[in-house]
């Protein structure tokens, strides 16, 4: 049976096409908030929060409560610590997400080990898995991207501007600090919903390399808009089909597909500026 | 709009002083009335920026109070002012943005929920930028122009919010003469063409005595604030003149 043989077949499955629509919203969600995040310079919140999250749902685990929901709420506090560290007392945001991130690993492990383990596969939540893609998820995730998307819309042009430079924000009369506390928690929600598919250590890629490498070509702010969902988009079917090709995680194939895209995009600008240039 | 005999800005014995007891400014009273072109002067060091930043609410003063179009300083205050900001190359130089979508920011905070950019804000922005000699750039990426190009940028990104009053943080810094002469001349025009009211921080002497209609000379207190021919003979103008890069003592 070939590859494609192979993918086909697979491609018939239910709970696989299910997973393929999770990465298709998933990537549609991270890529919207990856700009933002990535002209804020704030790429490593990701990080932070998706270790918040697995303390988080090994608290969960442990006193019994619905790991997802206790994962949720403690991502989204995390969230707005992070910013509050990072605006109050003015210390730099990455030693912020630095303080959450080692919290949320050294207290997960703690529980984990307390737990014997929970009876989960820990391989799953860290590196993803495509049977986690479950009907409630889809409609959890669709959900979140609506409202992401009425969200963002209902103050583009001030969350962009907060994005271009806050002082300046500030200045013209804009409430900065709400839009800064918005966009750390939709990215503490996406991190949540993001972690069937891409798995805790990986999921901050998600979060950056789409935005990241539509900076890189796009002309304009709306073109940057538009594609970073494609390269998004791309980075998760590509690193779906690869997964199930390879019969591995899909979290790394995600990773390395987007990671893929960035070296192309960036490599066909170096080329063209060097044509022009002759 | 604002009243003509009411001030549109008002400091009130405004003190700022940081930890460690280091007092940036100090007994700042000032009014700035509309039309007025005021150029605030003073050497590096002066508190010129401390005092922008408490007028634009980014720094609380520790003592007095700022009145903004008769009220305290507020976002809805800050709504009817444009602020351009001292060397704005500088902000983030690989914002993926064009010239028009940086000069439409300016709509931000009176924009409406759910509402984009209106064919008519566009209009007016391309007016702007029309005005102010720019719309050849409107397709080119903010990070890819010159200082003098993107300090009208800002500018336009600023009067695209109709304010009616304009503050300019020493907006002709790291320019060349020609560039620093072409801008001035544009501010003469928006203020007594479009009768917005001006606010710019300078240590350049000549050039803003001879453009502003009020001075204000600030070395952490005001030393002198009237007539630019009077500031002329006064000993600041002097010691800024001969020395105008130089940092001088607080009295």
């Amino acid at each position: 049976m070939s590859a494609l043989d192979l993918v086909l077949s697979y491609l018939t499955q239910p709970f696989i096409q299910r997973a393929f629509v999770i990465g298709i919203l998933v990537a549609l969600l991270s890529s919207l908030l990856s700009v933002f995040i990535v002209l804020k310079n704030v790429s490593l919140i990701g990080d932070g929060l998706a270790h918040t999250a697995f303390g988080g749902l090994a608290v969960g685990y442990y006193v019994g409560f619905f790991p997802l929901w206790t994962a949720a709420g403690l991502v989204v506090l995390g969230s707005m610590g992070i910013t509050k560290l990072t605006r109050s007392t003015k210390i730099p945001s990455d030693a912020a997400v630095a303080v959450f991130l080692t919290l949320g690993l050294a207290s997960g492990i703690l529980l984990y080990e307390l737990g014997r383990g929970f009876g989960i596969s820990l391989e799953s939540l860290l590196f993803g898995s495509i049977l986690l893609a479950s009907t409630n998820q889809f409609l959890f995730v669709a959900a979140v991207l609506a409202a992401v998307v009425a969200l963002m819309l209902f103050s583009f042009s001030k969350l962009v501007y907060t994005t271009f430079n806050e002082t300046q924000a500030q200045a013209a009369g804009i409430r900065t600090a709400f839009f800064d506390y918005m966009l750390s928690a939709l990215a503490g929600v996406a991190v949540i919903i993001s972690i069937p598919i891409a798995g805790i250590l990986l999921i901050a890629a998600l979060l950056v390399l789409p935005g990241l490498t539509s900076i890189q070509v796009a002309r304009s702010f709306r073109e940057t808009m538009v594609l970073s969902p494609v390269f998004g988009l791309t980075s998760v079917v590509v690193g779906l089909l690869v997964s199930l090709v390879l019969d591995v995680a899909p979290g790394a194939t995600i990773v390395l597909s987007g990671l893929g895209i960035l070296l192309g995009v960036v490599t066909a600008r170096k080329i063209g500026e060097f044509v022009s240039r002759e | 709009m604002s009243d003509a005999t009411e001030p549109v800005l008002e400091l009130r014995d405004v003190a700022v002083e940081y930890p460690g007891g280091i007092r940036a400014i100090d007994g700042i009273r000032l009014r700035v009335f509309p039309h007025d072109l005021l150029g605030l002067l003073g050497p590096n060091g002066a508190g010129k920026s401390t005092l922008l930043a408490v007028i634009l609410g980014l720094q609380k003063p520790t003592r007095g109070s700022v009145r903004l179009f008769g009220r305290p300083v507020s976002p809805e205050g800050l709504r009817r002012l444009g602020y351009v900001p001292q060397r704005p190359q500088s902000t983030y130089p690989d914002f993926p943005a064009t010239v028009l979508e940086t000069v439409l920011l300016g709509r931000a905070a009176r924009a409406r929920p759910f509402r984009g950019v209106t064919r008519r804000e566009r209009k007016e922005a391309e007016e702007i930028l029309t005005l102010l000699d720019i719309h050849d750039l409107r397709g080119r990426r903010i990070g890819r122009l010159s200082g003098g190009q993107t300090q009208r940028v800002f500018v336009a990104k600023a009067l695209v919010g109709k304010p009616e009053l304009l503050v300019l943080d020493e907006p002709t810094s790291g320019m060349d003469a020609q560039s620093r002469r072409e801008f001035y001349l544009m501010l003469v025009h928006l203020n007594r063409d479009l009768g917005i009211t001006i606010v710019l921080t300078s240590h350049e002497v000549h050039s803003v005595t001879k453009l502003a209609s009020r001075i204000a000379f600030l070395s952490g207190t005001l030393l002198f604030d009237g007539d630019p021919v009077a500031f002329e003979r006064h000993p600041a103008h002097i010691d800024l003149e001969d020395f105008p890069e130089a940092v001088m003592p607080k009295p």
